[in-house]
């Protein structure tokens, strides 16, 4: 959990980096990976809740 | 006292008015002019010293001036350099906590955010279900393995052919029980007319009433049936004959009353045909028989 949180983190720090220097492809592909992250995770929560 | 009161006291007035004023005039003008002269000496020698005392003045304010000046940048420099150094003290304290602070805080808030967002958009419950039908995706796979179904018969195309297949032989089916009740009726005609036509031949030279008889027995019958009862229904028709010439022989010899005794046979007859008539009837065909048998 604290690998996936940390890497996370990162992502979020890329994701706002490349917002702030108006890079908005890389911004979104940075937004879908985080998102990606977040769904998997809940996903791994609920199967081990199954 | 003018200079014109001394003259005529010490001339004892010998001049006279207009020289005393001439003189006096020139005596005038003659001080004017030393006069002018002293005063325009006097003042170029205060100029000089004013200005010597002026520049000396200039020189040593500037001198202070200096001083104080470069004392003032001295202090300006030292208070600058203090506030600068100050300045990048806190930037760097900024810097290294203080934005690392800012930037976890920021990554927290959008990370919350972006929870709250896929609260709201995938709920558990619909994530929940996604992942029990998955798993029971999965597990009726592992179920097909295990029961050899080829993921192929689960195709579409492979599924419609094999319903189109499934339709055509039911079609074909339909087809052959049709042709089958056909093929039945087609049997069905050929032994009636068979049957009919064996008939014919064996009804051939007999009389009317047997005639007559014999067809309706034998009427709706099989060829075997005919071939195997004909003979046997005409000798019972002609048993039956001789009984009942026997039977009358015997009334007319005791005198009685005969005349009605046909009545019963013949409507037994008509029984008989009226059974026949409405088809194949076990009852209807067994009974001359047994009534045949029971006179044994």
């Amino acid at each position: 959990m604290g690998k996936n949180n940390l890497l996370e983190k990162k992502l979020i720090s890329q994701f706002l980096l490349n917002l702030n220097s108006k890079n908005y492809n890389n911004a979104h592909k940075f937004l879908r990976k985080i998102v990606e992250q977040k769904l998997n995770k809940r996903i791994e929560k609920s199967i081990n809740n199954f | 006292m003018t200079i014109t009161d001394l003259l005529k006291s010490a001339t004892s007035e010998i001049l006279s008015e207009d020289v005393l004023k001439e003189i006096e005039s020139a005596f005038n003008k003659s001080v004017d002019n030393k006069v002018k002269v002293h005063v325009e000496k006097a003042l170029l020698d205060q100029d000089s010293d004013y200005a010597s005392k002026l520049k000396h003045l200039l020189e040593v304010v500037d001198k202070d001036h200096t001083k104080k000046l470069v004392k003032v940048v001295e202090a300006i420099d030292a208070n600058h350099s203090q506030k600068l150094q100050l300045i990048v003290k806190k930037f760097n304290k900024e810097l290294n906590s203080g934005a690392r602070g800012f930037k976890d805080n920021m990554i927290n808030n959008v990370s919350t955010y972006l929870e709250a967002y896929l609260d709201e958009t995938v709920p558990a419950a619909k994530l929940n279900e996604a992942v029990k039908s998955k798993r029971a995706r999965v597990v009726l796979e592992q179920i097909k393995e295990i029961l050899g179904v080829d993921s192929a018969v689960a195709k579409k195309a492979v599924k419609s052919a094999i319903i189109d297949g499934k339709r055509q032989i039911d079609e074909a089916n339909k087809k052959l029980e049709a042709a089958q009740k056909e093929l039945q009726h087609i049997k069905e005609d050929y032994s009636y007319a068979k049957a009919s036509l064996v008939l014919e031949k064996k009804l051939t030279g007999v009389d009317g009433k047997k005639k007559e008889y014999l067809n309706k027995v034998m009427k709706g019958k099989s060829a075997e049936f005919i071939n195997e009862n004909f003979s046997y229904a005409s000798n019972l028709f002609d048993k039956s004959k001789s009984d009942r010439l026997h039977t009358l022989k015997e009334e007319a010899i005791t005198g009685t009353e005969s005349r009605k005794v046909d009545r019963p046979v013949i409507e037994e007859d008509v029984q008989v045909q009226s059974n026949d008539a409405n088809g194949f009837d076990a009852g209807s065909y067994m009974s001359p028989y047994l009534q045949e048998l029971n006179k044994f």
